[in-house]
């Protein structure tokens, strides 16, 4: 069975105008997220981590290598590749939260009697029901996340791509919704490729973990499998030891020193 | 402290501006002293007092000459500016997002930039004849213009995340042109087709005087071959008018349609 996405010797290099340098941002990128799994991308800022997540969403394609989709060739952006956005801009505006969660459905033809009932559902899910007919400029930035989460999972596509959806959030806030995701996705169990630069909510989410190394020529330095069982709702022994391991990992990555394939 | 103004009593609150409508009044009633006393020290054909600029109103409504005038200024920038901006809309849009289109057609805007819709009269003339389609179509150059700078410029420069949202959501290209960029680009389309029926009044006027004998521009030309100053005037202050009536229409129809956009007005 081929993996829900396969990268193979992936270069992102950015052109540059007159006043930018060229930039070579990703470079030998080797990833393959398994079917159903949660995968977190972990990496210091500016790394490349949203280029990587919009080459599989099909908005750019790479300079080098190949992307696959379940083992063919990623085109065009499509419904199959669901996209939670780092900007809370990527809402439409000009919709209501109703609107905009209904989007994908009714964009495609789906009749109301047909969209509704889930539409519904994914509003208390995410705890938007009672704001339903707000407009996105009068939502906090947590709700306006919820509102992004609610209308990409109202689509059911194949693969979630989220990328640091809770950045912007305080920690409270952050822990409910880390909570959420994982009742989620625990429930609907898709394939989902998520970018965070928080260690904890990696751990508190993945199946496994991908270290990212700085840029220039960002790649793919290792990988973790997090053996922790789910829920996973306290920080024990096992926990504060991945924990660890990673700081370190990260730490040395983000001053550069060199170790190719030291075991994390 | 306390967190209240000092209350220095009611007359006083009148004038410290938290009464916008109060305000304008004062302002109208101020100039038209002044205006009265100006005009005392000149005569009626040099510098008409108000008095004298509302009894040529009257005169002019009685005599139907005004109301008529009006009417076709008003017809002429209504068909132009609607004509102009169904045209431009669609195209700047496309414009906007594709940039080869920009720029093939960004160079001539540049160009044109510097030519003022009057200036294309006599070809107009030569094109379209004396009659009504020269005077709109000088009308549709200059809203269609306006128009599609400003929703080219907005086009071109939205944040591209809810159009790609849209595009792995499922839409199409053409949807997303349709339900996406449209839609984002309605305060710039907005702000362009109210700039532009400013403009629009503007060349009716320039076109009514050099090449009219109807209209709101020609009236207030007119008057100048009689010494009727007070009838230039009179055009003067009803163009004004028309122009806010406009507005205000315009306004408070777009707020009404665009209910749920934060628009610039
Ligand atoms: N369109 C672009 N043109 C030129 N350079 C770009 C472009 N987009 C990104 N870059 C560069 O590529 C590198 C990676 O950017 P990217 O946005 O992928 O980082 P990131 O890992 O998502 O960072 P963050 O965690 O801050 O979101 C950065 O150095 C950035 O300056
Ligand atoms: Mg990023």
């Amino acid at each position: 069975m081929h993996p829900a996405i396969r990268m193979k010797g992936v270069g992102m290099r950015f052109a540059g105008g007159r006043r930018t340098p060229p930039y070579q941002a990703l470079e030998g990128v080797d990833l393959e997220v398994r079917e159903g799994e949660f995968f977190c991308l972990l990496g210091p800022s500016g790394c490349g981590k949203t280029s990587l997540l919009n080459l599989v969403a099909g908005f750019v394609q790479p300079t080098a290598g190949t992307v696959e989709i379940g083992g063919r060739a990623v085109g065009e952006p499509d419904k199959d590749r669901g996209v939670v956005f780092q900007s809370d801009r990527a809402l439409f505006d000009w919709l209501t939260v109703e609107e905009n969660v209904a989007f994908g459905l009714r964009i495609r033809g789906v009749p109301q009697a047909q969209w509704r009932a889930p539409v519904d559902e994914l509003l208390r899910v995410v705890g938007l029901w009672d704001h339903r007919a707000k407009l996105p400029r009068e939502l906090s930035g947590g709700m306006k996340q919820r509102v992004q989460i609610a209308r990409v999972l109202a689509n059911d596509p194949d693969i979630l791509l989220m990328d640091e959806p809770f950045a912007a959030l305080d920690a409270h806030t952050r822990g409910r919704m880390q909570k959420e995701v994982a009742r989620i996705w625990e429930k609907w169990r898709r394939t989902v490729l998520f970018v965070t630069h928080d260690i904890a909510e990696a751990i508190w989410l993945a199946d496994r973990i991908g270290i990212m190394t700085k840029g220039p020529g960002s790649h793919i330095r290792a990988i973790l499998e997090v053996d922790l069982p789910r829920p996973r709702a306290r920080m024990d022994a096992a926990f504060v030891d991945l924990f660890n391991r990673l700081t370190d990992a990260i730490e040395l990555e983000a001053r550069g020193v060199e170790h190719e394939g030291a075991g994390v | 402290m306390s967190e209240r103004p000092p209350n220095r009593g009611a007359l006083w609150a009148l004038f410290d501006g938290s009464n916008p409508v109060f305000m304008t009044m004062l302002t109208l009633v101020v100039t038209l002293i002044a205006w009265t006393v100006g005009a005392s020290f000149s005569s009626p054909w040099f510098f008409p007092s108000p008095m004298a600029v509302v009894q040529a109103m009257v005169t002019l409504t009685e005599s139907g000459d005004l109301p008529k005038a009006i009417g076709i200024s008003y017809f002429r920038i209504l068909v132009g500016w609607s004509v102009g901006c169904i045209i431009a809309i669609p195209i700047a849009l496309v414009a906007g997002r594709i940039a080869a289109i920009r720029l093939v057609v960004e160079p001539f805007f540049n160009f044109f930039r510097f030519v003022p819709p009057i200036a294309l009269l006599g070809i107009a003339i030569l094109w379209f004849g004396i009659g009504e389609e020269s005077k709109i179509a000088i009308i549709i150059y200059t809203s269609l213009f306006t128009v599609f700078i400003n929703t080219m410029a907005g086009a071109a420069s939205i944040d591209e995340s809810p159009a790609r949202a849209a595009r792995s959501l499922g839409a199409t290209r053409r949807q997303v042109l349709l339900h996406v960029v449209l839609p984002a680009t309605v305060p710039a389309i907005l702000i362009g087709m109210r700039v532009g029926m400013g403009f629009s009044f503007m060349s009716v006027v320039a076109a009514e005087m050099i090449a009219a004998n109807e209209g709101v521009g020609f009236l207030i030309y007119n008057a100048r071959l009689f010494l009727k100053t007070a009838n230039a005037f009179a055009g003067i202050i009803t163009l004004g008018a028309m122009g806010l009536l406009a507005d205000l229409v315009f306004r408070s129809v777009v707020r009404r349609v665009f209910r749920k956009h934060a628009l610039p007005f």
